[in-house]
């Protein structure tokens, strides 16, 4: 495992790089492109047990941080879904040179995935996009963050006052807000990759609205897989339990060679 | 102010962001350890330790932000010490590390909520410590605060708003009965004797302690409250205490959080900078 900062000096994003831990390398390297926000923070330890998994399967794994996020340069005021989109693609041409390779497959979780499809639109040539409970409709999952801000507020006695441009701790310009807003399915069902995969623990009408999109365009090999989680709460079940992740590592596994 | 990133110690495994001024630090300067919060990884929660550091990276300030054994990108050891001993071990590592790389030979620790276990330790057992940054460390009962605790449980059922919140919480439960905390939550705090003591070991070798607690830890309400609770008529020198009502045990807040960084680099300042040159980076007086 190495951390490295990598990009340009005003903008350097902050990464892990994961070598192949296992005697077969794949010759296919794997970007992981995490959520934002404070689940940036909740998701951290799943993304690291998710590299391992694929470093076990003999892949190189790059994870990072976007720009005003974690390690990385810029303040979160500075942010924005654009940015975010460049920072997918300067993070797969650094693994493409850690990895010596050209062959990449990109995985993303909740406002990761809907970034990492957004990314290959156009952008580098991907092999899998492994879309992990994504975020479809961007309106929707802003508002599942208030939600839980306010849920957190409600349970707190005599709550410690935030100011209306942040969320969860985090400032939440509104560019950010209205460019996480503005995603959709038909924002999304435009990514770009050789077979797309969709994980969730349960099935969704916009996860199921997303896989017809994405049919119906042709062109690629899409599969919607759901697996159980035995966890009552849905995010945290998600990240505590390693089922999903290694579903995740055998399906990149089965055509990584 | 640049950054990069770093693995280190006697088995290569722990990882941390050295974040240091353009030009370096003066050699009298302190350098600063940021410590895990919890299970957080090296970035804090709602990013405090990276906010920390470049603000103190301003004022002069180099530091290093890790992961201790086993948390966030660090490594486990591969030693069977208790998790104290091995904290203990990894921050020590983080001062060599330092030490080695920029002949750093004084450092100023700083933690959040369990942080302050191997914070505390290092800084009563290692004399290379020279201030420690507790943000809501350990906290004990005095009379002040059971006088406290008994005008909340009355305002709880006495006032409607109180009333109504409790309501809306047994609401929100669905009427199941509040589930009893989780044992991952609790922590043994030093007995206060054993608290005590430290503190003196720690003044008596000049080590400069903050005191920081937001809201909800009805223990240290008022500074007069902190010397209650080590039996002193007054905050002892070289001990600072604030209080921040506006914030939330995790800093949650945005601008109230940087206000706190910011008391936070003004006391490093204070204490250890000497005096701030026109263009704000500290220089050491002598």
């Amino acid at each position: 495992m190495q951390p490295l900062f990598f990009g340009s000096t005003a903008t350097r994003l902050y990464g892990v790089h994961h070598p192949p831990q296992s005697p077969l390398r794949r010759d296919v390297g794997v970007l992981l492109c995490p959520p934002a926000v404070q689940e940036y923070n909740r998701t951290h330890w799943a993304f690291r047990k998710l590299a391992s998994l694929l470093a076990r399967e003999g892949f190189h794994v790059l994870r990072f941080d976007y720009f005003g996020s974690g390690d990385s340069a810029g303040e979160p005021e500075q942010a924005s879904v654009e940015r975010w989109c460049a920072d997918i693609r300067e993070a797969v041409c650094e693994l493409q040179e850690l990895a010596e390779t050209r062959r990449v497959s990109v995985v993303g979780f909740r406002l990761g995935a809907a970034l990492a499809a957004m990314a290959t639109r156009g952008g580098p040539a991907v092999r899998d996009l492994v879309l992990w409970e994504p975020a479809v409709s961007g309106r929707l999952h802003v508002r599942e963050l208030r939600e839980i801000q306010r849920a957190k507020l409600r349970l707190t006695t005599n709550p410690a006052r935030t100011g209306s441009g942040e969320l969860l701790g985090y400032a939440f310009p509104s560019v950010l807000c209205a460019g996480i807003e503005r995603i959709d399915v038909d924002q999304l069902a435009g990514c770009d990759a050789e077979r797309i995969l969709l994980f969730a623990t349960e099935r969704r009408t916009e996860h199921l609205a997303l896989c017809a999109r994405l049919r119906e365009r042709g062109g690629v090999a899409v599969r919607h897989e759901t697996v159980r989680e035995d966890a009552s709460d849905r995010l945290d079940g998600v990240l505590l339990s390693t089922r999903v992740q290694q579903a995740i590592a055998a399906a990149l596994a089965e055509t990584g060679r | 102010m640049s950054e990069r990133a770093c693995t280190f110690g006697s088995q290569g495994g722990l990882v941390g962001i050295l974040c240091e001024p353009h030009g370096g630090s003066a050699p009298s300067l302190p350098g600063v350890l940021l410590l895990n919060a919890g299970l957080d990884h090296h970035v804090g929660p709602n990013r405090l330790n990276v906010d920390l550091a470049r603000h103190l990276a301003g004022l002069g300030f180099t530091s290093l932000r890790f992961d201790l054994s086993g948390l966030g990108d660090s490594e486990p050891r591969r030693d069977q010490r208790s998790d104290e001993e091995r904290a203990v071990a990894d921050v020590a590592e983080a001062m060599d590390f330092l030490g080695e790389l920029r002949g750093v030979s004084g450092f100023v620790v700083i933690a959040l909520c369990s942080g302050v276990d191997p914070a505390h330790a290092v800084a009563v057992r290692d004399p290379r410590v020279r201030g420690a940054v507790f943000l809501n460390g350990y906290e004990y009962p005095t009379v002040r605060t059971l006088r406290r605790h008994r005008l909340l449980r009355a305002r709880r059922v006495l006032v409607p708003a109180g009333y109504a919140r409790v309501l809306r919480r047994w609401l929100h439960r669905g009427g199941r009965p509040e589930v009893g905390r989780s044992a991952i939550f609790v922590r043994s705090y030093p007995a206060v004797a054993q608290f005590r003591g430290d503190l003196t070991a720690m003044l008596a070798r000049g080590t400069e302690l903050l005191f920081l607690y937001t809201r909800h830890h009805y223990d240290v309400v008022r500074i007069g409250q902190f010397a209650d609770m080590i039996g002193e008529p007054r905050v002892p020198r070289g001990i600072e205490v604030e209080y921040w009502p506006g914030l939330d045990h995790v800093l949650t807040p945005v601008a109230e959080r940087r206000r706190a960084v910011a008391g936070i680099g003004a006391w490093a300042l204070a204490r250890f900078g000497g005096e701030t040159a026109a263009d704000g980076v500290a220089r050491p007086v002598g």
